[in-house]
């Protein structure tokens, strides 16, 4: 994956690989410029291509082992390469399987038998002429040896040349001499000046042509001496008795050894088609010998075009696969991320094309989810508030009668904190037991009365009612109210009343001690009008010291009357009703 | 199994002709089986020989002194089937190819040094070697010249002591 990190350096070997197949193909394609550096150059492309296998594999591997790990992303990127590849590795191999078979038998198609056979036979064609001409000039030669031999006799040194002359003129010879060893010249005739006799004296030559009567010499046609046929050159010894015998001689040696020399130029237009032959069947020859390197050569070649393309295609799926497999990636972290809570925005890939559409789109999807749930936390925040400042207390409870939520007025009512009770039933709350009892009666007796399906239920509830006592310090009266919501969940809301009913019971002692009050007061006027009657009545019939007695018994009945209606008039000031409090209660439920 | 295409060099020698210094080899070089086909068939082999002549330096790589190397050619001439050895600018032809292999084995008479490019108190070391110049085979062969031995043909470096004045001494005593 390091390799990826450098796109550029790939991009690099890519194009000197390029380069280096590129000069193969050129080379192979018979240029005498690379003539000297092929074989280095066929190496490196060798190495070159061992290299991109190592690559590829090394790769493969790496994909393999990630996705063994199970590395994010992994499968996608191998998925995408793999198809990548798979396009571009399947018509290459395609192409080099089909150029493989096409190689393979064309090389062969060019090695025919019949071809072979036809060189072959134009080669021989040119020996045989060559042979024939070689046999023909040595027939003459032996010809003009009994020539010379009988003519030695009439003629001198002078009729010699003169014969030479004329023979080399008929037989339409380059050379014709008569020499001894030495080498010295007897007699010669020549089409220009140069001579071969020195060429031919020498020792061995002559040696040789003494022990097998003659001897044949073809020098080949080259371009350094200008020569441009075929020349052969044949040197007969001349019989040494022929000549001793001839006594008009006059050789300054006896035992000489003479030598005739003949030499001919082979017709040009024959030399040249033969020589065209020759040069056919030497290439032909040596095209079929190598014709498994070239073999060779053409496989190796387009091996390496194949691994280069197979090296082309995967280092691209790689690339493109990351590039495509890249916002796929980021989304499905992007996702991860939001299903953890975190909304916060993905980086934005700016590809121009749908996937990058779909990078930006998931940011706004994340964006609108933000706010939503920025908006659903603030409403439920402000509903959090009111419920906790509420002096209801509030519970909700599931169908197991477990607590999912209770307010700060539920605590504040029972006294105890219960956001650790959360999930808790509330049987198993100690301080909640009966009131737990209690709420779930109240449920039941709803569930089987039902009248009003939608409706609650309303009940008191006394708990702590054990402790009989007037005041009820310890027990507390609640009014509860319950509901089933929709979603199966019960909520119960209820409310301390215990004041509203201790006021409502001092109301009605109120009334109960003003009624007692009336009813006190009633009689109290008469009772006083009939003091001061009999006071009046009695006054006048009574002796004066019966009249004190009176008039001090009937003022004392009139003052405690007077003192018992403002006693009681007090206590009915008192006992007006304070329904304030109730009214501040009742309201609240 | 002996190497049949191991070249040696049987003799070696230097000797002064006027103002050069000449080489005079001997070697046993043959051809194997596949050399042998390729030239049969009118391929052209050429072989390079390699004279370096270097002066030892205790402190740095040795100083290469002369550096000389000539290249001789074996070919087949199928119409005359004759060989042709052709040794620099001088050719000449073969009845068979143990002739022709034997001119190119023989170094005779190689002026491999002029007298004036060396000290002549001084010692130096030679090297000779063969080689068989496979760049210049067509490029089929060559592919089988990369990775095959029998195509390859090469004579180690053949080191000797070069003493000139004990040489001339020797020489003319």
């Amino acid at each position: 994956m390091k390799l990826l990190a450098k796109p550029f350096l790939v991009g690099l070997i890519i194009l000197l690989a390029l380069t280096l197949l590129v000069l193969l193909a050129v080379a192979s394609a018979n240029t005498s410029f690379f003539d000297k550096y092929f074989a280095w150059l066929f190496a490196a492309n060798v190495l070159v291509g061992l290299l991109f296998v190592i690559v590829i594999i090394i790769l493969v591997i790496t994909i393999t082992v990630r996705w063994r790990q199970k590395y994010f992303g992994a499968r996608l990127i191998a998925k995408l390469a793999m198809f990548f590849a798979l396009v571009g590795v399947l018509p290459g191999a395609i192409l080099y399987g089909v150029s493989l078979q096409f190689v393979s038998r064309s090389i062969e198609s060019w090695f025919d038998v019949k071809v072979e056979g036809a060189l072959e036979a134009g080669l021989n064609l040119g020996r045989t002429t060559i042979e024939i001409s070689k046999a023909d000039l040595l027939s003459k030669g032996r010809e003009l040896v009994s020539t010379i031999q009988t003519d030695s006799r009439k003629s001198g040194e002078g009729g010699l040349t003169i014969l030479l002359s004329r023979q080399r003129q008929q037989m339409d010879l380059k050379e014709l001499a008569i020499f001894a060893s030495g080498p010295k010249t007897i007699a010669s005739a020549s089409v220009d000046l140069n001579s071969f006799v020195t060429q031919m004296a020498a020792s061995e030559k002559l040696a040789q042509a003494r022990s097998l009567g003659q001897l044949v010499e073809i020098d080949e046609p080259s371009q350094e001496i200008e020569k441009s046929t075929y020349r052969i050159k044949l040197l007969i010894p001349l019989q040494q008795a022929a000549l001793n015998t001839g006594g008009g001689f006059n050789f300054k040696n006896q035992s000489e050894d003479r030598y005739l020399l003949l030499v001919k130029d082979m017709p040009e237009s024959l030399s040249n088609n033969a020589l065209s032959v020759q040069e056919a069947y030497i290439e032909y020859q040596e095209k079929a010998l190598g014709r498994s390197g070239l073999r060779k050569m053409y496989i190796g070649t387009l091996t390496i075009a194949l691994f280069l393309a197979l090296f082309i295609a995967m280092t691209l799926a790689l690339l493109l696969g990351r590039q495509l497999a890249y916002p796929l990636i980021m989304l499905l972290k992007g996702t991860k991320a939001v299903a953890e809570g975190d909304l916060s925005p993905r980086p934005e890939i700016n590809t121009g094309d749908e996937l990058g559409l779909l990078t930006r789109q998931f940011n706004v999807m994340t964006k609108q989810l933000l706010d939503a749930r920025n908006s659903l936390e603030d409403s439920k925040a402000f509903s959090e508030s009111i419920l906790s400042n509420l002096t209801a207390g509030v519970y909700v409870l599931d169908v197991n009668h477990r607590l999912v939520l209770s307010n700060a007025g539920a605590e504040r009512i029972f006294e105890m904190s219960l956001s650790q009770s959360v999930g808790q039933t509330l049987e198993s709350i100690p301080k909640l037991m009966a009131f737990d009892k209690a709420v779930k009666e109240a449920f039941r007796e709803h569930e089987i009365s039902r009248n009003d399906p939608s409706g609650h239920w309303q009940k008191q509830i006394i708990l702590g009612e054990e402790s009989k006592d007037h005041q009820h310090e310890h027990g507390i009266t609640l009014l509860v109210r319950g509901t089933k919501l929709p979603n199966n969940l019960l909520i119960v809301v209820f409310d301390d009343i215990s004041e509203v009913i201790t006021a409502q019971r001092s109301i009605a002692w109120g009334e109960v001690a003003r009624r007692l009050a009336h009813e006190i007061k009633n009689p109290l006027t008469p009772i006083q009008l009939s003091a001061e009657r009999i006071q009046q009545k009695l006054n006048s019939q009574l002796d004066p010291s019966q009249q004190e007695f009176l008039t001090r018994s009937t003022a004392n009945i009139i003052t405690q009357v007077e003192a018992m209606k403002q006693m009681v008039n007090d206590l009915g000031i008192l006992l007006k009703p304070q329904k304030q409090t109730y009214k501040t209660y009742q309201s609240i439920i | 199994m002996a190497q049949a295409n191991e070249i040696e060099f049987k003799k070696i020698s230097l000797r002064p002709v006027e103002q050069t210094w000449v080489l005079d080899a001997d070697l046993s070089l043959q051809l194997t089986p596949a050399l042998e086909q390729l030239v049969n068939k009118g391929v052209v082999l050429h072989f390079v020989t390699e004279f370096q002549l270097t002066q030892s330096r205790w402190y740095w790589f040795d100083a290469k002194t002369i550096e000389v190397q000539r290249v001789s050619k074996i070919s087949y001439q199928a119409l005359t089937n004759q060989y042709r050895v052709t040794l620099g600018s001088f050719s000449l032809s073969a009845a068979n190819l143990k002739q022709a292999l034997a001119a190119v084995r023989t170094i005779e008479d190689w002026a491999v040094i002029d007298a004036s490019a060396i000290n002549i108190n001084q010692s130096y070391q030679a090297a000779v070697r063969i080689r068989l110049d496979s760049n210049q085979l067509a490029k089929p062969f060559q592919v089988n010249a990369i990775n095959s031995k029998s195509w390859n043909l090469q004579s180690e470096w053949q080191r000797f002591e070069f003493n000139p004045k004990q040489l001339i001494n020797g020489v003319n005593p």
